[in-house]
C-alpha cells in the first residue's frame, strides 16, 4: 500500500498530509497517555507497536506472481484504537520511507491516512459492532481482515483521485478499480492470515491473566 | 543473561529469519506497490515525478537485511514485554493465592 516517493502530484500529497497530521498529533498525546497509565498497559501497547513493525516486514507471495505486506495494525485498532494506531503507522512509515524506499516523504501524509487513520477506523467500528454478539477471537480477526483490507482499497481511491482516467467522479472510480485489481488477489489472503495472527495474539493475551483482560476490556 | 532474554533474543533471530527467508525467496516477483507505479506511468507517461527516496537500498540483499533488523527488533520487543505482562499476571495470581 506504499505510494512510492513522488507519485502523488504536489496537492495531492499537501492534501493528505494536512489531513492526516492532526490525527497522528492526537494519537501521539493519546499514547503517551496511556502508557502512563500503568506498567500493563504499557507492555500491551509495546507489544501492539512491535506487532505493526514484524508484520509489516514480512513479504508475501502470492497466485499472481506479486508481492505485498500484511499492515499489523489489527491488533492495535483493537487494544487501543485508531488514534495510537495512526500514530504507530506514521512511525513505521518513516522509516520504510527513510532507510527502504518503500514509501516517502511526500506520500506519507496519504500512506499513514490509508494505513493509519482509515483503515483501522472501519476494522475499529465494525469490532465495535460485532463484539457484543461474538468472541474476543472472531471480533479481533474480523476486525483486523477489515483493516488489512481497507487499507489497500484507501490506497486504490488515492490512486484513482490522483490519477483518473478522464473528467469526472466516475473517471476516478474506474481508475481506482484499476488500481485495486493489482492489489486484490494478493491483499484478500495476507488479510486473512494477518487476522488468524491478531487472534491469536489476543487470544494468547487473554489467557495470560484476569488483569490484563480487564485492562483490554476497558481500552475495547 | 537469564532465560527471558534468551528466549527473546531467540524469538527475534527467529522472526528475522523468516522475514529475511520470505524477502529472499520473493526476490524475483514484484511488488504490488511497483505495479501501482507501473501503472501510473502508462495512464500518464507524462507524470513528473518530483521527488525521489531519500535512501535507497544499495542491493537487495541490503533491502532485505533492513527488513529482517525492522523485524528483529520489534521481535525483541514483542517477547520481551509479553513475558513481562505473563509474570505480572503470575505474581499477581500467587499473591491473591496466598
Amino acid at each position: 500500500m506504499h505510494i512510492m516517493e513522488g507519485f502523488l502530484p504536489p496537492r495531492w500529497a499537501a492534501a493528505w498530509t494536512l489531513a492526516a497530521a492532526p490525527i497522528v498529533v492526537y494519537g501521539a498525546k493519546q499514547t503517551i497517555d496511556i502508557i502512563r497509565q500503568d506498567a500493563r498497559v504499557k507492555a500491551l501497547v509495546a507489544i501492539g507497536i512491535a506487532f505493526v513493525f514484524i508484520l509489516s516486514a514480512l513479504k508475501f507471495p502470492s497466485v499472481t506472481g506479486s508481492t505485498s505486506h500484511p499492515t499489523g495494525t489489527g491488533l492495535l485498532v483493537v487494544l487501543f484504537g485508531p488514534a495510537v494506531t495512526a500514530f504507530t503507522a506514521t512511525i513505521v512509515l518513516l522509516y520504510q520511507a527513510l532507510l527502504l524506499a518503500h514509501g516517502g516523504i511526500t506520500t506519507l501524509g496519504a500512506n499513514v491516512v490509508a494505513m493509519g487513520i482509515i483503515g483501522p477506523t472501519v476494522g475499529w467500528t465494525a469490532y465495535q459492532i460485532i463484539r457484543p454478539y461474538t468472541s474476543l477471537e472472531r471480533a479481533t480477526f474480523i476486525a483486523a481482515v477489515l483493516t488489512d483490507w481497507t487499507t489497500y482499497l484507501v490506497t486504490s481511491l488515492q490512486l484513482g483521485a490522483a490519477f483518473p482516467a478522464g473528467d469526472g467522479l466516475d473517471a476516478i472510480i474506474i481508475s481506482a478499480l484499476d488500481f485495486a485489481a493489482i492489489f486484490t488477489l494478493t491483499q484478500v489472503p495476507i488479510g486473512i492470515l494477518e487476522g488468524i495472527l491478531a487472534a491469536a495474539v489476543i487470544g494468547y493475551l487473554t489467557r495470560l491473566g484476569s488483569e490484563t483482560i480487564e485492562s483490554l476490556e476497558v481500552a475495547a | 543473561m537469564n532465560k527471558q532474554h534468551y528466549r527473546s533474543l531467540l524469538a527475534a533471530v527467529a522472526i528475522a529469519t523468516l522475514v529475511a527467508g520470505l524477502s529472499f525467496t520473493t526476490g524475483g516477483l514484484d511488488a504490488t506497490d511497483q505495479q501501482a507505479v507501473a501503472m501510473i506511468e502508462t495512464t500518464e507517461p507524462v507524470y513528473d515525478r518530483w521527488a525521489d527516496p531519500v535512501l535507497q537500498p544499495p542491493t537487495a540483499v541490503g533491502e532485505t537485511v533492513l527488513f529482517a533488523v525492522q523485524a528483529g527488533i520489534a521481535g525483541l520487543i514483542f517477547t520481551h514485554y509479553l513475558q513481562r505482562l505473563t509474570e505480572a499476571d503470575q505474581s499477581e495470581t500467587d499473591a491473591s493465592d496466598a
